[in-house]
């Protein structure tokens, strides 16, 4: 067996390197998407499976899971054509085979070691435009992926170390951004190729079996840990479920469900009472719905290492009917407002079970904002960018505010870089009062973006979620606010008919898009929360002195203070 | 010690527990140390004890090199001083929304109080463009009013961020001058002139940070001076920064950040001089203190540069620095435990076999990975770090780069020191 310390220091040197990876990619790629929000991932997978070894930290927590699928991808493929060499790399946005949605275009190097694979690299990044209808591909109104942009299955951008210069030009001709989509592309060369020498030289160091055994090592720890975790857990049945608005095309609730069952160290999570395939773009596909029971699984129980391991003991139950579990061509642009809504019902059913672990929901949805037009010289520009939201309460304290997705870490690029690239201003960048779901322990705020159009006139187009269903609380915490967005024309301000989702609104120069985020959900009892806590929320402005009253019984006084004579007759009348 | 003029350079580092002053007579060519508690009501006090526990008198002293963990302690303690922000209209939450981010990828409970509330953080009508046209020109009554408003709210220092201010500076500099009209003290900067660079999260909290830790450095070097003085002292004072060099006194008064990670900055740096000497190129460096625990890497007798820093979570600062991860040391106490019994029985076990031990004993009855995330960063930091480096020596060269390791900052033990 390979001693503690050994395996200690590969974990930090494989880590470093995937690490090292995503580092490259952020300075090199062109798109703010990846260079700022870092909306990519690196890592290394199983020679046979494809499974997880090793994931940079600074990464898109969902890709580690997806990312999986799509070296399996690659290594069916390969089997099917029986021509992989050393040298080869496959580039593929298949979102069905390969999880998450066109825009993020993977790249597969098979790592050789004596002619045979030792493990794969791969590297993924949310490129800016892959063509389609709407630009930046989050089309709200899509019914067949073919409106989504382009679809690429696995193919050779590699052959024995010769780039194809024909697959890039396919690339090329197929966005709007064709010289964001080159820089994008060769920073992800470029990392895997920085990954390629790290690993020969980490190999050349330690012995092949060695390196080898620790990452066996790695993945039967994380399997154990988490079947330890599960086991400590009481026995039984637990169900939450929830709602996404609309699918972009019908304007009717779809449920996603879970029914979770816990019996000695494994765990079962079912799924099959979440809503049939839809027809917009809020399906998707096994591998994305996977990839997202273990983004849950990690922020319940973060103890456990980061690689395939972790999914082990638990048995997912999706059937093929499911909007969880569809196939070509069904749209899967919007993806991540639909694993949100997954992770926000492992949060709810963890909450009968291990209230110590859980938090109130995030805002739950990532407002993909795409504004799009022309300079006056003529060029193409695509603003396109995620808003953040509140995170829910938690078992230490309130929730953050203006936090980055749970799927996510990306960072919200600076708005002087946006301004510098589009011709937009934003009025405002700022905390959302009264948005924080109340509870012992409040949401943390949403925020409010309003940007006004400085060029002559541009599209807009909005993919977002929770426009009817709020992030729910947990253990008694309420809700946070809805998401909330309007859009000004010459008569006024106005909002989408199908709440949050809009495609192709024309704006014209100073006019505005004003978007609030949800707060997150809060944790425990408004009633219980401290008195002064709630002062300090209202001198802030956090809280109004009417939901102060409202939500949580307490009393302001004039010079904002607390008012404990009715503050006591607010409680009472609450209790009762 | 005889009473020659101007003989001696001195190093002195005030730690949040120790101040250790190192004496250096350059003509006879010797050095001695000395260790005084650090006084935290008034750290000049330190200061000048513990030059007064080897010396007589001040005048011989040419030159006094100070590292300073007075900055460091503050934020991460959130000591600093009550400070205002003036900023323009629509974003004086930028400061507290940061980049939209989470202190950890994995798990959502964190939580995020900027060093300036809300309520002192004030919205004045002005704007400029990205490509640097004057939108809405700065009201100068306004900017006053502003002022006066965080005065009445208690704020001993303020600093002025507007939106692109980077491209444009004529707003901020219009308003700058309005508020030092009104403002009681020297505690007044704009962004421009801390960070004049795009990003407006990063330029806002360097600019913040630098305002907060003003008054209190402020007043702190005026102290040092004017006990420096009075005893005497005709030579220079210079301050180490964060990215290992040093500045005058009146820079560091005016940007305090620089001085964020002085001290162990100059640990990094003593220790890559010491390491190199003895022929060690590659050293990782661990330098606790009793409030920060500093953990640095030295590859090819070079510390790495970072341009920006996270302290602790939220608290930026982009500003060159020697990187390092720097953690409150209230929260290493099993790392702690293990490097006091490290340190203190290091003459017989070696350090490396010291290590192995402790996480054997860890692993009993659990999981490797369960330690590291238990106690976080600190022993993944040097595992990580001894990975990518993959060096530590053995044998006979062994204590050398073990006193490196606990080189307390600023004024190393040399290493033919008995």
């Amino acid at each position: 067996m390979i001693d503690p310390v050994t395996l200690a220091v590969l974990k930090g040197r494989l880590e470093q390197i995937a690490d090292e990876m995503d580092a490259t990619l952020f300075r090199s790629a062109f798109n703010p998407i990846i260079a700022e929000a870092h909306d990519a991932s690196h890592g290394l997978y199983h020679a046979d499976t494809g499974a997880t070894l090793v994931q940079g930290k600074s990464g898109l927590p969902v890709f580690v899971g997806a990312m999986s699928f799509a070296v399996k991808a690659v290594i069916d493929k390969a089997a099917r054509d029986g021509d992989m060499a050393d040298g080869d790399t496959y580039i593929f946005n298949d979102p069905y085979d390969g999880g998450t949605h066109l825009s993020d275009f993977k790249l597969v190097r098979p790592f050789f070691r004596d002619g045979s694979v030792f493990c794969y690299l791969a590297s993924v990044g949310h490129w800016h435009d892959v063509g389609g209808n709407v630009p930046g591909n989050y089309n709200p109104v899509a019914t067949e992926c073919f409106q989504e942009g382009m679809l690429i299955p696995p193919v050779k951008l590699f052959v024995k170390g010769e780039i194809r210069q024909d697959i890039i030009d396919i690339l090329l001709a197929n966005s709007r951004l064709p010289t964001s989509l080159y820089g994008d592309l060769y920073g992800q060369i470029n990392a895997l190729d920085l990954g390629t020498r790290r690993m020969t030289a980490l190999l050349d160091e330690y012995g092949d079996n060695t390196v080898a055994e620790a990452l066996f090592e790695l993945r039967v720890r994380a399997a154990r840990l988490m079947a330890a975790n599960i086991a400590d857990l009481p026995d039984g049945a637990y169900s939450a479920q929830d709602f996404l608005d609309n699918d972009g095309i019908v304007d009717e609730p779809l449920i996603i469900a879970l029914d979770m069952t816990i019996k000695g160290d494994r765990m079962t999570l079912d799924f099959s009472r979440s809503a049939p395939a839809c027809a917009g773009p809020v399906n998707i596909s096994r591998s994305t719905a996977v990839a997202s029971v273990y983004v849950a699984v990690k922020h319940l129980f973060t103890e456990v290492p980061a690689n395939a391991g972790v999914l082990e003991p638990i048995d997912i139950i999706i059937p093929e009917s499911s909007l969880l579990s569809v196939k070509a061509p069904k749209p899967v642009g919007g993806y991540t407002e639909t694993i949100l809504r997954i992770i926000d019902v492992m949060f709810c059913a963890f909450a009968a079970v291990a209230p110590e672990r859980v938090n109130g929901c995030a805002y739950g949805t990532i407002n993909a904002l795409s504004l799009a037009g022309h300079r006056r010289d003529g060029s193409r520009w695509v603003m396109f960018s995620f808003f953040g939201g509140g995170h829910g309460g938690h078992p230490q304290g309130d929730g953050l505010n203006h936090g980055n997705a749970p799927i996510s870490t990306a960072t919200i690029p600076p708005l002087e870089i946006l301004e510098a690239a589009y011709p937009v201003m934003f009025t405002q960048w700022a905390l959302r009062p009264d948005s924080g779901g109340p509870g012992r322990h409040r949401g943390g705020l949403g925020a409010i973006y309003e940007i006004e159009l400085l060029e002559e006139n541009a599209d807009v187009f909005l993919f977002g979620e929770r426009g009817k269903f709020a992030p729910p609380g947990v253990l008694g915490g309420r809700a946070g606010a809805l998401n909330a967005f309007t859009y000004e024309q010459d008569d006024g301000m106005h909002k989408p008919p199908l709440v949050s989702k809009m495609v192709g609104i024309r704006l014209k120069r100073g006019q505005r898009l004003h978007l609030e985020t949800p707060g997150g959900g809060g944790y425990g009892a408004p009633l219980e929360r401290d008195p002064e806590a709630v002062v300090r929320d209202v001198a802030y402005g956090y809280v109004s002195v009417e939901a102060a009253a409202r939500d949580y019984a307490v009393a302001i006084a004039a010079d904002g203070g607390l008012d404990a004579e009715q503050t006591r007759v607010l409680k009472a009348a609450a209790e009762t | 010690m005889s009473d020659r003029p101007s003989r001696y350079v001195i190093g002195v580092d005030i730690g949040g527990t120790f101040t250790d002053v190192f004496f250096l007579d350059e003509a006879a060519g010797r050095y001695e140390v000395a260790k005084v508690p650090s006084t935290t009501d008034d750290q000049s006090r330190g200061f000048i004890d513990g030059i007064r526990d080897k010396l007589s008198g001040f005048a011989e002293v040419a030159t006094v090199v100070h590292g300073t963990t007075v900055g460091t302690n503050a934020l991460l303690e959130r000591k600093g001083a009550r400070t205002g922000i003036i900023t323009t209209r629509g974003f004086r939450d930028v400061l507290e929304m940061r980049r939209r981010d989470r202190p950890q990828t994995w798990g959502l409970w964190g939580q995020f109080d900027p060093v300036v509330p809300r309520d002192m953080r004030l919205e004045v009508t002005e704007r400029t463009l990205a490509d640097s046209t004057i939108h809405t020109a700065v009201d100068t009554r306004e900017i006053k009013a502003a002022a006066q408003q965080l005065l009445d709210a208690g704020a001993e220092s303020v600093c002025i961020v507007f939106i692109n201010a980077y491209a444009n500076a004529a707003n901020e500099l219009l308003a700058l001058k309005a508020v030092r009209s009104v403002w009681p003290n020297d505690y007044v900067e704009a962004s421009s002139n801390i960070l004049p660079e795009i990003r407006e999260f990063e330029r806002t909290s360097t600019t913040t940070l630098n305002a907060y830790l003003q008054p209190l450095i402020g007043s702190y070097l005026g102290k040092l001076e004017a006990a420096l003085k009075g005893d005497g002292f005709a030579g220079r004072v210079l301050m180490v920064q964060s990215n290992g060099g040093v500045m005058t006194v009146e820079t560091a008064r005016r940007f305090p950040i620089r001085t964020a990670l002085s001290g162990p900055a100059a640990g990094v740096i003593a220790s890559a001089y010491i390491a190199g000497e003895a022929g060690f190129p590659n050293v990782i460096t661990c330098d606790m203190g009793g409030t920060s625990f500093d953990v640095s890497l030295i590859a090819d007798g070079e510390s790495a540069l970072a341009s920006q820093t996270n302290i602790d979570f939220g608290m930026t600062v982009r500003t060159p620095m020697i990187e390092m991860t720097t953690k409150s040391s209230t929260m290493v106490k099993p790392c702690l435990s293990f490097l006091v019994f490290c340190f203190l029985f290091i003459e017989r076990i070696p350090f490396f076999f010291a290590l192995q031990l402790y996480i054997r004993f860890s692993l009993q009855g659990g999981f490797l990975m369960t330690t590291l995330n238990t106690q976080k960063s600190y022993i993944a930091i040097v595992l990580t770090l001894y990975g990518r480096l993959n060096y530590l020596p053995r044998g006979a060269d062994r204590r050398h780069v073990i006193e490196i390791r606990h080189t307390t900052s600023g004024c190393a033990s040399p290493i033919d020191q008995p």
